[in-house]
């Protein structure tokens, strides 16, 4: 077990490496740059040079990197010139945050997710089944922006039912201190996450209904209960959840969306005000960190399948 | 769970009933009939069919796929798949009516009074879920038993069926552990409880013959160590012969003969019963003789002929046998249908084999039935003239495989050891052994489908390593493959057609018409419509794929043919069509063929030599005759002595061979074979036993050989390099 977890966190770490040259070369791609975002857009081309001296721009592409990484694996992320911040202090403030909003909105797409799909998969090819399956397609090819919008003119503009603003408060805390304004934001990013979650869940659990081991424990005279929880589900579960490593980057792309909507102060919006304000440190530091959430996602996922089932463990290469 | 009462063992406390009445029936099932639903239509799947089964008695149900058998065990206690559902009958439990019981109240049967094991004992168990908790988990759902109580009766259970070190097994997963010792747990399950009846459906065939021997051992002795009964399915008359009291043989959902096993065995009355035996290729026959295969087909059970469903493949068949379904009658008083009286030898048919014809017809070459074989029997001398066209010298295969906790480390598994064998033109080499023993790589290796780590392969004069890519490629031409796997050897988006063609394309031969026209042919040769030839494999029984198999391996001529398994997915009825098919092919094209089997049976009928291989190994090969006759190594001493044989004056075969099959990654010292050895001494740890001389032709490697060597020193200077050639082949 310590041996496969060590092989992959070093896997991890070598794509994380990778991820960060890939995304530092493709915003030197970008038009523009980091002395006219600063010095606008009429600044002298004398005015940049010195600027891109000053600020080390002027080296090769692979020196600057090398410079940009080390300061990396020490903690600097660099400064935004735009909020007056080092970026590190910025993503400190605010990752906690999209955390917490992303966090539960796994659990809660994980949860009815699988318990949909579950009991599609028992009442297979009846009344809630094709229900379920409708619904499910139907919010999936929802676009986030426009089901947040639909939540919010529905249960906060016309019936005032929950607030239509997520919290504002600084801190993580005081943002879980008031649960009801949290719960728009989470159900309009877990909502795609239901619909994928149980759709999986129900061929992964009537896969499993077919297989031997389960007339073995009828022969044994198990009920249908314990069947489903003590022998099925654990065994269904095994592919639903590196699910979950596929589903996080997915939950931060729409974190971006979703907190520009609900005013969310986490890390979407700091991406989002970043890009439109062309903060390339800030961007830098954001994307990087969104990827290596993503490897650490499909890495949580491979744990969790190791602990799950115990054949991982013995895998050959 | 504390709640012991008056110090009785409540492990064993459920069932009540035991001992009371004599050896009265335990299970009476009357009139069982079975529906499944496919799409609105229905079919029968079994049809009316009525027994009992005697406390400790063992009663066989033997049939082919499709016939019923397990869809019979399954509905006695209602485990039937979605869209099947019981449409009649009757099934009592000491008494108790089964058929309609509330399922709460089903529950508590099922694992308790009646225990089932399965075929796949991969499959069969949970594969997350420890096998201590597996075994324990009848217990505490039928009896209040604490969990130390479970656990200890656990240990119990293994320690029963012969599970080495119980204690270390309690918390592994079954995929840790070998088939042999998995399906040992699958029967621990069943045995929990000390049910009074146990269903064993096909317990046998997915293990290795040894294994099958010794799981067949380990019933038998449960039986009478526990006094239960046993229901066992198989299609195996060879395993029905030899462990049961009772033999039911079923057709298309029905049961067309019955009779006490040594009765049966002595005259066969049903023609689809006697048939069945006859197809089975027997260690006693006359190898020269074809083998009967019955014509046709098991029947689709959504379109089962009226009257008799066997007529149209029965050679007995008349007019009337058409208008109804035969009755379940005879015996001396000639009992209606139904009668339960469970010593009554009955058989479902309007015109039985009488018992002379019957023991006339298994004479060899009695009427038309039976035709002499196209191909005929090789002398030895007349074999030894033949060249070696495949020569295989020092021929070593090993495969890397992760090791270590970091997987980092890397050890070899060697699949082949320091083989050398020549297989001559226009035989049939086989290579027999265990799963494991490393026949199919010697196989994929002779037709340069893998390559040796080390050694040579020539192939007519060439060396097929040396061969360059181009030349390989031609070179095919001459080498092909059959697989085992009529199903997955074929691509099921594909035409059968273009499948077959598929080779002449790759070796563009002839124009588009011209290959069309040869597929047709091919066709045509082993049997198939070449109106088929657009069809899509699924639209084929299992023997028709093989045949297309047959078919595609030939298109282009070859000279060699490696059968991997061929007939070992298919039904008896239709492994003979395949056998007898690849006779007469191998006469009409002079081809070589190097069969692969695990069956010895299956062996001696089509080969002419066989090298016995275990572990990677070759510990022994001879011309069949002397091979089955004496054999000196004494691992092939024990895979014939537990060969079922469908014959009740057979001993039955106890199992000889020991244990499991040690790892080919850290193979024993000395001798491989060692470990499982009845006749192991110090030396066999220490000193390899090289490949000696057994008198012409026949070689083993053993220190304690059952035979004597011919002469001390020939073949043993070399300690097997090439010692196979040394012999003098003249």
């Amino acid at each position: 077990m310590t041996g496969y977890l060590l092989r992959r966190v070093v896997q991890a770490v070598f794509i994380v490496i990778v991820v960060t040259m890939i995304v530092f070369g493709l915003l030197q791609l970008l038009p523009g740059g980091p002395a006219h975002a600063v010095l606008g857009s009429r600044a002298t081309p004398a005015a940049v040079a010195a600027f891109d001296k000053a600020n080390g721009l002027d080296n090769p592409v692979y020196v600057q990197y090398g410079i940009w990484f080390s300061h990396l694996v020490q903690g600097n992320l660099g400064y935004s010139y735009n909020q007056n911040q080092s970026v590190i202090s910025l993503i400190g403030e605010r990752l906690p945050k999209t955390l917490a909003l992303t966090i539960t909105a796994v659990i809660l797409a994980m949860v009815v997710g699988v318990t949909i799909g579950t009991v599609q998969a028992i009442r297979r090819n009846r009344a809630f089944d094709y229900a379920a399956t409708s619904v499910g397609f139907l919010f999936y090819s929802f676009p986030p922006f426009f089901l947040a919008l639909l939540l919010i003119i529905l249960l906060a503009v016309d019936t005032h039912l929950l607030p239509a603003q997520a919290p504002q408060a600084s801190s993580v805390w005081t943002v879980l201190s008031d649960p009801r304004a949290l719960i728009l934001p989470v159900v309009t990013l877990a909502v795609g996450g239901v619909a994928i979650f149980s759709r999986y869940m129900r061929s992964s659990v009537i896969d499993n209904l077919l297989q031997d081991y389960v007339r073995t424990a009828r022969a044994k005279g198990v009920g249908s209960v314990r069947l489903l929880v003590v022998h099925v589900l654990r065994n269904a579960l095994l592919p639903v959840v590196t699910l979950i490593g596929l589903f996080l980057p997915l939950l931060l792309s729409g974190a971006v969306v979703v907190e520009s909507v609900f005013n969310y102060p986490g890390m979407g919006l700091l991406f989002w005000n970043a890009a439109t304000s062309r903060d390339y440190p800030t961007e830098l530091g954001v994307t990087v960190l969104a990827g290596v959430l993503t490897v650490v996602g499909s890495l949580v996922a491979d744990i969790l399948y190791a602990v799950l089932d115990p054949r991982v463990k013995y895998v050959s290469r | 769970m504390t709640d012991v009462r008056g110090g009785s063992d409540p492990v064993r406390g459920g069932v009540t009933q035991r001992g009371d009445a004599g050896p009265g029936p335990v299970l009476e099932v009357e009139g069982l009939t079975t529906e499944f639903r496919r799409g609105t239509s229905r079919i029968t799947a079994v049809n009316d069919v009525s027994f009992a089964v005697r406390e400790g008695e063992c009663v066989g149900l033997v049939g082919e796929s499709g016939s019923g058998k397990s869809t019979t065990a399954l509905s006695l206690i209602d485990l039937l798949p979605v869209g099947g559902r019981i449409a009649g009958g009757s099934v009592r439990l000491g008494g108790r009516e089964l058929v309609a019981m509330p399922p709460v109240e089903l529950r508590k049967v099922r694992g308790n009074e009646i225990g089932m094991i399965f075929q796949d004992p991969m499959s069969a168990l949970n594969p997350t879920m420890p096998i201590g908790r597996q075994i324990t988990e009848p217990l505490r759902l039928h009896r209040a038993v604490s969990r130390a109580q479970a656990r200890a009766r656990a240990l119990e259970l293994l320690e029963l069926v012969g599970v080495p070190r119980p204690s270390e097994r309690l918390g592994a997963f079954p995929h840790q552990l070998s088939g042999g010792l998995r399906q040992r747990v699958m029967i621990a399950i069943a045995l929990a409880c000390e049910p009074r009846v146990l269903i064993a459906d096909e317990p046998t065939t997915a293990l290795d013959v040894s294994i099958q021997a010794q799981i067949l051992d380990l019933l038998e002795d449960l039986r009478a160590k526990l006094s239960m009964a046993i229901l066992l399915i198989t299609h195996d008359l060879g395993v029905a012969a030899t462990r049961t009291d009772r033999i039911m043989v079923m057709y298309a959902g029905r049961i067309v003969e019955r009779a006490p096993t040594s009765e049966l065995f002595a005259e066969f009355r049903h023609p689809y019963a006697e048939a069945l035996l006859e197809a089975v290729p027997r260690l006693d026959r006359d190898r020269g003789q074809e083998l009967y295969s019955i014509p046709g087909q098991p029947p689709d059970l959504s379109m089962v002929p009226s009257g008799c469903a066997f007529r149209d493949r029965c050679r007995l068949a008349r007019k009337d046998c058409a208008e109804q379904v035969p009755p379940l009658t005879g015996g001396s008083a000639g009992q209606p249908l139904g009668s339960r009286d469970p010593g009554a030898h009955q058989w479902a048919c309007l015109h039985p084999v009488s018992p002379a014809s019957a023991s006339g017809a298994r004479e060899p070459a009695s009427g038309p039935v039976w035709t002499a074989a196209s191909g005929g029997v090789r002398t030895p001398a007349a074999q030894a003239r033949q060249e070696e066209i495949l020569v295989l010298e020092a021929v070593s295969k090993s495969f890397p495989v992760a090791t270590g906790g970091l997987r980092l480390r890397t050890s070899r598994l060697n699949a082949v050891v320091d083989v050398s064998l020549a297989v001559r033109r226009g035989e049939t080499f086989a290579l027999v052994g265990e799963s494991g023993s490393g026949k199919t790589t010697l196989g994929r290796m002779a037709v340069a489908l893998e390559n040796p780590t080390e050694g040579r392969i020539t192939w007519d004069g060439e060396d097929l390593g040396e061969l360059p890519g181009r030349a390989l490629r031609s070179r095919r031409r001459d080498l092909q493959m059959i697989y085992q796997d009529p199903y997955g050897s074929l691509d099921p988006r594909r035409t059968v057609g273009a499948s077959i063609e598929e080779p002449l394309a790759i070796q563009r031969l002839g124009s588009r018409t011209e290959r069309r026209e040869r597929v047709r042919t091919l066709m045509d040769e082993v049997g198939l419509s070449p109106r088929a030839i657009s069809a899509y494999p699924h639209e084929f029984s299992g023997g028709q794929r093989q045949r297309v198999g047959l078919a595609r391996a030939l298109s282009l001529n070859p000279r060699l043919i490696v059968a991997d398994e061929p007939v070992s997915a298919l039904d008896v009825s239709v492994q003979a069509q395949i056998l007898n098919l690849m006779r007469r092919l191998q006469a009409h094209h002079s081809l070589t063929y190097v069969l692969i089997s695990h069956d010895l049976s299956v062996v001696r009928y089509l080969a002419d030599r066989i090298g016995v291989m275990y572990l990677g190994k070759l510990v022994e090969l001879a011309p069949v005759d002397t091979l089955f006759t004496q054999p000196a190594h004494p691992y092939t001493h024990g895979l014939m002595q537990v060969i079922p044989r469908p014959d009740t004056a057979a001993p039955t075969p106890r199992a000889k061979i020991l244990g499991e099959l040690p790892s080919p990654i850290s193979p024993p010292s000395g001798c491989r074979f060692r470990t499982r050895c009845p006749l192991a001494q110090d030396v066999c740890r220490e000193v390899e036993p090289p490949l000696r001389s057994f008198g012409q032709g026949h070689l083993a490697a053993c220190h304690f050989p059952l035979a004597t060597p011919a002469e001390p020193d020939d073949g043993a200077g070399d300690s097997g390099r090439a010692g196979e050639r040394s012999v003098p082949t003249r």
